[in-house]
Formats: C-alpha cells, sequence, structure tokens
C-alpha cells in the first residue's frame, strides 16, 4: 500500500503539486486523470521516489520512502516512464534484462532469464529479441519497456505487495495492445495483490480498467473515490470542459466525449 | 558471452603479443625478429636463447619495451576512460576532454614550461610538468564538476556546458601564454601540445601502473550500472542505481587515470573518442565488453601508432597526436560506413 501524505512540489513559485493525499491500495488498479499540466505525472514520480516532494511524504506499506535504500526500493516497486532514451544498439532482450538488474551481480541467474523470457512472452515481444531498439516503432518500444518494468516487480507470491507505476503506457498503441496491456496489469492487481497506479487520458480505459480514480486539476485532487461512484458527467465536463456523456447498465461503462448522448440521439433519429 | 565478442577477444589477444614483437624489434636500431624473440624469452627465464648482442639487449629491455608497454597502458587508459564519459554523458561523441581534463593539463603545462620550471633542481626539475599537467588536469575537472552541482545531485547537461566553457577559457589562458612565450619555449609548449612517448622508462611505466590499472578495473566494476543508466536517468533510480554516486565515482577514475596519462605522454587525442565507438560497432554497446575490449584495443592502436611514429622520419620521430588522428580516423570511418549498409540493407 502506498500513502501519499500531504505532497507539494513547488518549482520556483509555481505549486504543481499542492497538499495531495491519497491511498494506493494493493490488488486494485487506481487511475490518475485529469487534464494536461494537472500534476499526474509529478505525483507520480513522487510516488516511484525520482523526485523528492517540496513537502509531505510518500509511505510504501507504512515506511517512509526515504528511509528504504534505493535497491531495495528497486524490488519493490517499478515505474514506466512517459518517455525513453532511445539507448542506441542495445537488443530488446538487453532492455528486458535491465529490469532485473536488482537481482543480480555479474549474469541473470536462472530464475531471472525464466521471468525475462515469461515478461516478453506476455508482451508478445519474443519475435523482437535480437532486434536493436532503434530499429523498433514506437508501439514497439512501448511494449518493451513495459516487459522490462513486469520483469522488475514480477512477483513471487501475494504476500510481496509490489508496486507498478505506469504513466501513460498506451500512449502509442493500438486498440489491441491498449487492452491487452491494461489486462496485464488488472491480472497483475488481482492474481499477484500488485498496487497498480496508472496515469491515463482515454476515459473509457479509466472506466473499464480501473478500480479507483483519482482525478487532478490544476495540482490538487479535486475528487477520488470508487471510479463507478466518483466519475460524473458534471464532475469530467467541469474538468475537461468539454460535453461527456456517460452510459452505464450493469455490464458496460463507456463515456463518449466532445457530445451529449441526447444530440448523437437526435442525429441518428435525423 | 556472444560467439562475435569471444572471436573479438581471441583476435585481440593474438595480436597483442605481436604487436610487442614488432614494437621492440623495429624501429631506428636494427633488432632482427629472431633476436627480439631471444631476448623476450630469456626475459621471461626461458634458457639457451642468447642469440642477440649485448647493445640489442639494452635497447630493447631499457628503450623499447617501457615505451611499447607505455604506450599500452596509456591507450588502454584513454579508450577506457573515453568508454566511461561515453556512456555517462550517453553520448558516443563524449571524450575525456569534455570535462576540462585536456584543456586544464595544456595550461598547467604551458605555465610550467614558459616559467622554466623543467629547469630547476631537483625532482620537481625533471618531472615539473608532469606534476603542473596532473594539478591542472584534475584543478581543471573539479572546477567543472563543482558548478554543475545543483543541491545534491550532479546535473549532466549542466556538466556539459561547464566543461564547454571551462575549456573555453583554458584554451583563452594558453593562448595568452603562447603570446607570451618565446619561440623555444612556443615550440616546447607545441610538440607537447602534439603528444609523444619518447623519454619512456621503466620509471615512468612503473608509476604509471598504479594509477592507470586501479581507475580501470572501478570504471570496469561500473559496467552494469552504466548499462542500466543508458535508459535514463530516473530509470536507472527506479532500477536501484545511486546515480550521483556513479557520476562521481566515474569522475573521479577517468580524471586520475587521464590526467597521469596527459602528465606522462603530452596530448593524445582521438584515442579516448574512436577507440570506444570502434569497439562499439564491433561488439554492441554493453559496457562490459565495451570497456574491456576498448582497454585492449586502445593498448594495440596506441602502440602501432607509436611504432609508425618511430618509424615513418626515422631516426626522428613523429608527434604521437598526428599518428593517432591521421591512423584512427580512416579506421572509424570504414567502420561506420560498413554499419550504416547493414543498417540500410
Amino acid at each position: 500500500m502506498v500513502n501519499a501524505k500531504n505532497l507539494s512540489f513547488v518549482v520556483g513559485k509555481k505549486h504543481i503539486l499542492k497538499n495531495v493525499f491519497s491511498t494506493f491500495k494493493n490488488g486494485e488498479v487506481t487511475a490518475i486523470l485529469g487534464p494536461n499540466g494537472a500534476g499526474k505525472s509529478t505525483l507520480v514520480k513522487c510516488i516511484a521516489g525520482t523526485i523528492s516532494p517540496s513537502n509531505g511524504a510518500v509511505e510504501l506499506d507504512g515506511e517512509n520512502i526515504n528511509t528504504i535504500s534505493l535497491e531495495d526500493l528497486a524490488c519493490r516497486r517499478s515505474y514506466l516512464n512517459q518517455q525513453f532514451n532511445l539507448s542506441v544498439g542495445y537488443t530488446v532482450k538487453d532492455i528486458v534484462s535491465i529490469g532485473r538488474f536488482p537481482y543480480y551481480s555479474v549474469y541473470p541467474s536462472k530464475k531471472d532469464n525464466e521471468i525475462i523470457t515469461s515478461a516478453m512472452e506476455l508482451l508478445n515481444i519474443i519475435s523482437l529479441s535480437n532486434r536493436t531498439t532503434n530499429t523498433l516503432s514506437g508501439g514497439e518500444l512501448q511494449r518493451v519497456h513495459f516487459a522490462r518494468t513486469l520483469a522488475q516487480i514480477w512477483p513471487d507470491s501475494k504476500e510481496e505487495k509490489k508496486i507498478l507505476i505506469l504513466d501513460e503506457p498506451v500512449n502509442n498503441l493500438d486498440p489491441q495492445f491498449q487492452h491487452s496491456i491494461l489486462e496485464l496489469a488488472k491480472e497483475f492487481a488481482m492474481k499477484y495483490n500488485v498496487c497498480v497506479i496508472i496515469v491515463l487520458h482515454d476515459l473509457n480505459l479509466v472506466a473499464q480498467y480501473s478500480d479507483y480514480s483519482i482525478v487532478m486539476k490544476h495540482g490538487e485532487i479535486i475528487a477520488q473515490g470508487k471510479t463507478g461512484e466518483v466519475l460524473t458527467e458534471e464532475l469530467l465536463e467541469e474538468v475537461y470542459k468539454v460535453p461527456i456523456s456517460i452510459l452505464k447498465n450493469e455490464s458496460h461503462f463507456n463515456i463518449i466525449t466532445g457530445i451529449k448522448y441526447n444530440q448523437i440521439k437526435k442525429e441518428l433519429i435525423k | 558471452m556472444t560467439q562475435r565478442v569471444k572471436l573479438t577477444y581471441i583476435s585481440l589477444f593474438i595480436l597483442l603479443p605481436i604487436c610487442i614483437v614488432l614494437g621492440t624489434s623495429l624501429g631506428a636500431f636494427k633488432i632482427g625478429f629472431e633476436q627480439c624473440a631471444n631476448i623476450l624469452l630469456h626475459l621471461v627465464g626461458a634458457e639457451n636463447y642468447s642469440d642477440y648482442t649485448n647493445p640489442q639487449f639494452n635497447v630493447l629491455l631499457h628503450i623499447r619495451l617501457p615505451r611499447v608497454f607505455l604506450s599500452m597502458i596509456i591507450g588502454a587508459a584513454l579508450a577506457v576512460s573515453g568508454a566511461g564519459l561515453q556512456g555517462l554523458f550517453r553520448n558516443p561523441l563524449a571524450d575525456p576532454g569534455l570535462i576540462g581534463i585536456s584543456a586544464g593539463a595544456m595550461l598547467a603545462a604551458s605555465i610550467a614550461i614558459i616559467l622554466g620550471l623543467q629547469f630547476t633542481n631537483g625532482f620537481l626539475g625533471y618531472y615539473s610538468i608532469s606534476v603542473a599537467t596532473f594539478i591542472g588536469a584534475i584543478s581543471t575537472t573539479i572546477i567543472v564538476f563543482r558548478l554543475s552541482k545543483t543541491q545534491n545531485s550532479t546535473n549532466i547537461s549542466t556538466m556539459l556546458l561547464a566543461g564547454i566553457a571551462i575549456n573555453a577559457l583554458a584554451g583563452a589562458l594558453t593562448g595568452f601564454i603562447i603570446y607570451l612565450s618565446n619561440d623555444d619555449q612556443l615550440r616546447d609548449i607545441t610538440f607537447w601540445s602534439l603528444g609523444s612517448l619518447g623519454g619512456a622508462n621503466w620509471e615512468k611505466v612503473l608509476a604509471l601502473i598504479p594509477l592507470i590499472v586501479l581507475p580501470i578495473l572501478m570504471i570496469a566494476r561500473l559496467s552494469k550500472k552504466l548499462d542500466v543508466f543508458a535508459l535514463g536517468e530516473s530509470e536507472a533510480i527506479c532500477l536501484g542505481v545511486n546515480v550521483n554516486s556513479l557520476k562521481r565515482k566515474l569522475i573521479v577514475w577517468v580524471t586520475i587515470s587521464v590526467g597521469s596519462c596527459v602528465a606522462i605522454a603530452g596530448m593524445i587525442g582521438f584515442i579516448g573518442l574512436l577507440i570506444p565507438h570502434i569497439t562499439r560497432l564491433m561488439v554492441g554497446p554493453k559496457h562490459r565488453n565495451l570497456i574491456w575490449i576498448s582497454a585492449i584495443l586502445g593498448a594495440l592502436v596506441l602502440s602501432i601508432a607509436d611504432l609508425l611514429c618511430r618509424l615513418i622520419v626515422a631516426p626522428a620521430e613523429l608527434p604521437i597526436g598526428i599518428l593517432t588522428a591521421i591512423l584512427g580516423t580512416p579506421l572509424f570511418l570504414i567502420l561506420l560506413i560498413q554499419q550504416k549498409r547493414k543498417i540500410n540493407g
């Protein structure tokens, strides 16, 4: 479980994050959403420990993140950044293997190699193993780094309470891989009790895959709670300043942006 | 280890003794390959190999052999330092000159030459330029490193810019000193800046070994972390790498090893830039192989360059900096074109 306690992040005089309180539970997928510049990526960077908040603290299972060694932290949480360095010349297998870096000293063990192969199989990138990263498409590179991120926190048991942080993980992907990556994240949360934190822009994907949602604007959390309860037309229209319709029943939860449902119906009848 | 990497190691290890024999045998004073082999075998303890003359033995043992070793350890140190810095800056164009080592060394050497420190008595007189150069190299790197520190971390792009600024300032000051110098001093400064392995002796080799072998070992120990660092700084932090410690350690070891090389041999360009690049084209970017193969290749290339320096205008000598550029650049361009063809199919 991750606790964000009164997090603030200030650059010059600008508050990128302002008094953020939240709890991210194991076994759940928590989506962070909001317009560009809302402070979503800064929040996940603070949670991942790649930047230190100006104020407040991040706790992992009750321990302050600053008191955990970098090596120990690397075995407990992994973080997929929005952008990747090209790492010219490294092969796909090299990149995924780097995910096991915190676990081996010179060469990966047999277990590490099994995990590397499993992660590559899950992301359907085995056939790309020996390709160098500069020959991959944006979507392929995204899958390679996702496999690396999974390999880093590959859980042995439910008791391990690992954390998977993904910052816009489906940006370059086609719909098939968007769904398969989010299904994998959901599976890791449910099957292995992983705490999954995802920054997402696609409201339908949020509705479909997240258990809990945090809505941000101007560096503050303006609403948080169970996804089905917190995402309302009024709130989303206020946040995104566009017409939004929510179509929801027991089996479906769809969000249409840019147009109201009644208008679509009228146009269809015409 | 892939087949390609294994083959590269084997070929380089075969070439290494060949280079030693060539380097000790060829030169203005002729020593035949057979005599050369006899002397070398005698030196390693084999008996019944005495078909050589005393002058041949002395030239080989006291002049040629230390020179070959000196060129090899300096070549290895410059190449490994270049490989480490290219990993740190995540830029294949980085070389030890980028963090101010060469410019600081050049400025200090120029000051020492126009002050005539080499003509003073005692230890400092004989080694004054080396000591001044070492201090100059280390001082400028410390300034660049301090300028790039923000709160608790070191910013790599600021380090790059600070390096450029300090290089420009040191260059201008060196220019001013050259303006003040007389003809003899100008000649000394120019030749120092072109590098030379002349005057190599066992004393210099033994003094350099700890200052070079230790940094090479320590930089090689960082190879796994440099691979992670290639993904980016925040990725490296997430994967458990203490990036500030990595940057600090690498800069310290590179400065010690390159500072020592420059102090003994003057400015030798291109090795630190080209050898890691060539090695990367041969065996890929993973630092474990990159660093060790760069070390062997750097040793080979610099010893061959030094041999050519002694042969081309024998009995005089060409400055080695000229040869490293002439030898390295076409080789680099051939590999680059080959690589480009491979990518384009």
